[in-house]
């Protein structure tokens, strides 16, 4: 019985500190009703080829050991920085109705929320004042609609990369996210 | 009657010819070919590219802008991952972004924009006498949108079709956003092995 509880501790334990992109929820909320972000995402970004996937290690939870700009990074920024970058993930709701408001992180200089209206294959981007995320339910930040923009990269998002964002909910308050550079 | 009796004529001719092993296109066909508008832009590394000296390539058009960081990077991820899927065909294929924001997007900063998708794509700029003449040849909308509220200040709303110009430099098919990969690597691995006539 006592072993059973620790297989289930530890599968616990594995579950939140898995290297895949996973949520740390806000400690006081409960296991269920509580919401949740999976499968957070990047194209990568920036000088570099897309090829290069080898020697890069992903950054630890939050991390920024990785973010030294590189060489050729620094040459990007007199050129009006690194460009721009769009992140993505799964929200569901948890037992109430929730909206993201804002995201944060320190890899781009401004961060905003934006929607692709397709009209008639005419692409319209346009910022949004937040995303709501319904009680139980699920929102897609996928590409042609909603996503997280990072405006002004302060470095090359390069494939294996992980990206720290924090969302902040309404509700739910800070949420944080690791989300993968990844070119699908 | 005897008009309509030449319509259903040629109708019947038309399906037949499409039933009888003749490829079927998976994106929009053009229909019929027509010679792609030609256009002379400049090039990444400040050469001219005309698209009518690429005869012999298929050439796979996008207009976007490197502002744009969702619908260009999805198309141009997109047309790097059909690129690669073509294997050694890959190589008979050249895919170009025109800007539609030639105020911001200079040469080089095009250059580095295209080449994180794939080091051979070529990103094509121009003055707007120069681009406005081919927005309007390739039926592109290209409507700067200001967005105050926003650190971009305007965005630029605009069609997200890939053009497909074959090896003799016909415009034969358009892709949608959203055009499954495998349809894409499928319809340009026809024209790539077709070759010119």
């Amino acid at each position: 019985m006592k072993q059973f509880f620790l297989a289930c501790l530890a599968a616990l334990t594995l579950g939140a500190c898995g290297t895949n992109p996973t949520t740390t929820a806000p400690a006081a909320s409960g296991a269920s009703g509580s919401l949740q972000v999976t499968d957070a995402w990047t194209r990568p970004a920036g000088m570099g080829g897309m090829g290069d996937m080898g020697g890069e290690q992903p950054t630890t939870e939050g991390g920024m050991a990785g973010a030294q700009p590189t060489a050729a990074a620094m040459e990007g920024m007199d050129m009006g920085g690194m460009g721009n970058g769009a992140a993505y993930m799964t929200i569901r709701g948890g037992s109430e109705a929730d909206r993201l408001i804002r995201a944060e992180s320190d890899v781009a200089e401004v961060i905003e929320l934006h929607t692709v209206e397709n009209d008639g294959g005419v692409m319209k981007m346009r910022p949004v004042e937040g995303i709501d995320v319904p009680a139980g339910g699920e929102v897609q930040l996928a590409p042609g609609g909603f996503h997280v923009m990072l405006i002004n990269l302060k470095r090359e998002l390069k494939p294996g990369d992980t990206v720290a964002l924090t969302l902040q909910f309404e509700k739910a308050g800070a949420v944080s996210v690791e989300a993968s550079v990844r070119e699908q | 009657m005897q008009l309509n009796r030449v319509l259903l004529a040629l109708l019947a001719l038309s399906l037949a010819l499409s039933a009888c092993g003749s490829y079927e296109f998976r994106g929009g066909v053009i229909e019929p070919p027509s010679d792609a508008p030609d256009f002379t832009l400049t090039n990444q590394s400040g050469q001219p590219f005309q698209l009518s000296e690429q005869r012999g390539q298929v050439v796979l058009l996008f207009f976007g802008f490197t502002n744009c960081p969702d619908v260009c990077p999805t198309a141009l991820a997109e047309a790097a991952a059909a690129r690669r899927q073509l294997g050694t065909d890959g190589e008979k294929l050249t895919v170009a972004l025109i800007t539609v924001d030639p105020e911001r997007d200079t040469p080089e900063r095009l250059g580095r924009y295209v080449r994180a998708f794939d080091p051979s794509f070529v990103g094509l700029s121009g003055t707007r006498a120069e681009l406005e003449p081919i927005y309007k040849a390739y039926g592109v909308a290209a409507t700067r949108r200001e967005l105050p509220e926003s650190a971009l200040a305007y965005t630029i709303d605009h069609s997200a079709f890939l053009y497909v110009i074959d090896r003799d430099g016909q415009w034969r098919v358009a892709f949608t956003p959203g055009t499954p990969i495998e349809d894409m690597v499928s319809d340009l691995r026809h024209l790539i092995q077709t070759g010119v006539s």
